[in-house]
């Protein structure tokens, strides 16, 4: 019971800590998941669509740190997310899109495929398995608080590594036609 | 009073996400971290491009490249941030006009409309130019996946690939070995 219980923390914190990051980033640096979607869609969407779906990302995140009803919810509404998200990336698969994604409000990422398709399949099958093994919660909710908080912290900063590393390095490597063409 | 401390933490580290998230898209909109420097440094080779490739399906707009002893197409996309600041700092070239006779750009965009209105807002409509479609022909004849991306070719024949990240750094790295006129 206390293995389960611990399982379903670290599960809760891990899909509210993912879900809050994309969520807030996205909402800082709307343009590229936007252009992304105009992409996969050829359709104008309207401006404001992605803070929407940005704060929603942070609702469902918030609702896995919350009581019982809450997380509750927020399974369902992650199943559904993960769902979307694993279709968005099998459509833009087959579009062969060459644009950064915009996932966690990046510009320079890859773009939309295979792999959002199978992180949106592994949330799913994440939250389908906290909803369906039961909510046996063991951290208290100050706890599970700080938690998320460091554990938020940490993943932005390492999604945020190249452009870090990039910032605090010095002159790059040059590297000559030559070596290219060979 | 814990609830209310543990709830200011998470707030505050939303609010570094946000920063992080910020910061890159600021990084992004430089052009490149390492200009941060002052230093773009060099435009980096590709390996993984079919060098040796020679493609006898150029689109009419592009195919003056394929007789030119040596020429370079550039594969910018609609959703880029960077490519955008490539394309506008293209406008800087265009009245040598001798000299961008070799010079040649693949837009790759979901909506051929998009790729009409970048043309249009940078102004590169007397540059050789194809709207390529979700970038397909790019991706099925030479392989490239992601943009901005710099082609050599020597009468048509594919002998290198760079990733860049501006026209500027792409000129000091490969301009003067390429024998290209700029």
């Amino acid at each position: 019971m206390r293995l389960s219980g611990l399982g379903s923390d670290l599960a809760a914190l891990l899909l509210a800590d993912v879900l809050l990051v994309a969520g807030l980033s996205k909402a800082a640096v709307p343009k590229h998941a936007h252009r992304s979607l105009e992409e996969i869609t050829t359709r104008t969407i309207p401006p404001g669509l992605v803070r929407s779906i940005a704060g929603a990302e942070c609702l469902i995140g918030i609702g896995w740190l919350g009581p019982k009803p809450l997380r509750t919810a927020s399974a369902s509404a992650t199943i559904l997310l993960g769902l979307s998200i694993a279709v968005l990336g099998l459509l833009a698969h087959r579009r062969a899109l060459t644009g950064s994604c915009g996932c966690f409000g990046s510009g320079r990422g890859k773009p939309l495929g295979v792999r959002n398709a199978t992180a949106g399949l592994a949330m799913s099958v994440g939250a389908s398995g906290v909803f369906i093994a039961g909510d046996h919660r063991t951290l208290e909710a100050p706890a599970l608080l700080s938690l998320s908080a460091m554990s938020l912290v940490a993943i932005r900063v390492a999604l945020s590594a190249p452009t870090i590393a990039a910032l605090l390095r010095h002159s790059p490597r040059r590297t000559s036609v030559s070596q290219a063409s060979s | 009073m814990i609830y209310a401390v543990s709830i200011a933490i998470l707030v505050v580290a939303g609010a570094l996400v946000v920063v992080f998230a910020m910061v890159g898209e600021l990084a992004v909109r430089i052009g490149s971290t390492k200009g941060l420097h002052g230093d773009p440094g060099p435009a980096q080779p590709r390996f993984d491009l079919p060098i040796g490739r020679a493609t006898d399906t150029w689109p009419s707009t592009l195919a003056p490249l394929a007789e030119l002893p040596t020429s370079m197409l550039l594969v910018l996309s609609t959703i880029c941030s960077s490519c955008a600041s490539v394309a506008s700092e293209l406008r800087e070239y265009q009245d040598e006009q001798d000299q961008m006779d070799a010079i040649g750009i693949d837009i790759s965009t979901g909506d051929v409309s998009h790729g009409i209105e970048f043309v249009q807002e940078y102004q590169l409509a007397d540059l050789h130019h194809y709207v390529d479609q979700m970038g397909s022909w790019v991706r099925r004849e030479f392989g490239v996946t992601t943009s901005p991306t710099a082609l050599v070719f020597r009468q048509g024949v594919l002998v290198g690939g760079f990733d860049f990240m501006s026209i500027s750094q792409l000129r000091a790295t490969v301009g003067e070995e390429l024998e290209l006129k700029w």
